[in-house]
């Protein structure tokens, strides 16, 4: 007779004496919490990079995710100190919008480039390394918001200020753009040609965003779209 | 339904969008075995579809929703016509020069070339209807600037796309050639072919974007009295 047939239905069958569940890779247990995330980000990526290809990447693309759009809403605050008023509210969740519906909209081309380039990543994978990017440029503009806080309390000229918020933008976007391109040449075992065409169409569909989201540096004028037209346009009227 | 997600499972693990971009090693041996296995040439000609499809719907967002509709009709069909229209030209060219590859090999390279195009166009869709949405409209008087740079960006995406796809058909080639001046000399002259009909066609099938202030129409109003080559030669001549 067979052993376990005296084993109810639906009841777990016990563990035998010395069978433990297995432990989640050392990498993944690391970056279970906000500050391993930022941690990771910016001292270890490999060792994100390693969580991201492994088999709890969703719940860590949603942490970072969560981060990035979180880090631009805090940076915002203090880009809508400057106007003041509602400005306050209205740029941070126009910032964190702009940044989420710019990871989309070229989501799909950094795959296809990087398949093009010989990457083996799945498209979750690389949402999962776009999030991670974003996470650290987000992490890294956070990081410089006092700075832009400080001449927030004593300039007046908008151009300024839009100038300065560009820069720090600018330094914070190539560190995250470079550190994409190490992580996907170590996860591939090559560089990805493709990767500065991306970064291109990346910053230019950032910096429109910007005139679509305005009036970022002058006072709120209602939750409408602005009329269209091009960036340039914008910064130079 | 069980069959037929088992059979889209079957057709994009074997030609979806990863592998034909990365066109490795396990690609091309499925290509030398020349086997009717896996659907090749369906999945790729419906890739085309998709993503020249997005694309032509995509650029004509900036000009009116009938420019919308009629880009994503004509863009898959002018990759399509260019696909289908040189084959049998191309499949005499691969005898003649030495390359020995089938019609069936023959078809899915050029359509595997064409795909590539077409995926990294339509991955780029997002994008581009994005500035169309953002750009200044046909109506506003800076329109005719406008329309000037979102032609030169199509004309640019588009060429710099199908650089890539031929790219991708010479490693092909090189693959299934028996050596790799059979190649370069058979994606030569596949490049000249498909490049002769796809001038042709994309004059027949323009505009894909029609300037402000004119009724959008289907086909290029000269397209039955004229050709791609004469219309630039008048051109010169005018100069």
């Amino acid at each position: 007779m067979n052993d376990t047939a005296h084993v109810p239905p639906n009841v777990a069958a016990p563990c035998p004496p010395h069978a433990t569940p297995t432990p989640p890779e050392p990498d993944e247990r690391r970056v279970v919490g906000w500050g391993a995330i930022a941690d990771a980000l910016l001292k270890d990526p490999d060792m994100l990079l390693s969580a991201l290809t492994g088999r709890s990447a969703s719940g860590l693309i949603g942490r970072l995710a969560a981060l990035a759009l979180s880090g631009t809403a805090a940076y915002g605050f203090v880009v809508g100190l400057f106007p003041g008023g509602l400005q306050v509210v209205a740029v941070p969740l126009k910032l964190a919008g702009g940044l989420l519906a710019s990871a989309l909209i070229c989501w799909p081309s950094l795959y296809i480039l990087l398949c093009l380039s010989g990457a083996r990543q799945t498209a979750l994978q690389v949402l999962g390394l776009l999030a991670a990017a974003l996470a650290l440029l987000t992490l890294l503009l956070a990081g410089f918001a006092p700075v832009a806080w400080i001449f927030t309390l004593s300039t007046r000229s908008p151009s300024f200020m839009g100038a300065l918020h560009l820069l720090l933008w600018a330094v914070s976007c190539a560190f995250a753009l470079r550190r994409l391109g190490l992580g996907l040449e170590a996860l591939n075992g090559r560089p990805m040609r493709a990767l500065p065409v991306w970064g291109a169409v990346f910053v230019l569909v950032c910096l429109q965003m910007t005139a679509t989201l305005r009036p970022l540096l002058s006072p709120f004028s209602g939750w409408e779209f602005a009329p269209r037209a091009f960036f340039l346009e914008t910064w130079f009227r | 339904m069980q069959t037929f997600r088992t059979h889209v499972a079957h057709l994009w693990s074997a030609a979806g969008p990863g592998v034909l971009c990365r066109m490795d090693a396990a690609l091309s041996a499925q290509l030398r075995a020349d086997d009717d296995g896996a659907p090749l040439s369906l999945a790729w000609s419906l890739l085309i579809v998709a993503g020249m499809a997005c694309f032509g719907a995509a650029v004509g967002a900036w000009r009116s929703p009938q420019q919308v509709l009629y880009g994503a009709v004509k863009m898959p069909l002018m990759l399509h016509a260019v696909a289908w229209l040189s084959i049998v030209a191309n499949v005499m060219l691969n005898w003649l020069l030495g390359g020995g590859l089938s019609l069936r090999q023959v078809r899915r390279c050029i359509l595997g070339a064409l795909a590539v195009q077409a995926l990294l166009l339509g991955s780029l869709s997002p994008v581009f209807l994005f500035f169309a949405c953002q750009l200044p409209g046909p109506e506003s008087w800076q329109a005719p600037s406008v329309y000037r740079y979102l032609l030169a960006a199509l004309v640019a995406s588009v060429g710099a796309s199908g650089v890539v796809g031929y790219a991708r058909l010479f490693r092909l080639l090189a693959a299934l050639a028996p050596d790799r001046a059979t190649a370069g000399r058979l994606w030569l002259a596949w490049v000249l072919t498909t490049g002769l009909v796809g001038t042709q066609c994309s004059w027949m099938l323009s505009p894909f974007v029609q300037q402000p202030g004119v009724p959008v129409p289907f086909w290029n109003t000269a397209a039955f009295s004229g050709n791609f080559f004469e219309h630039v030669w008048r051109h010169v001549l005018n100069s």
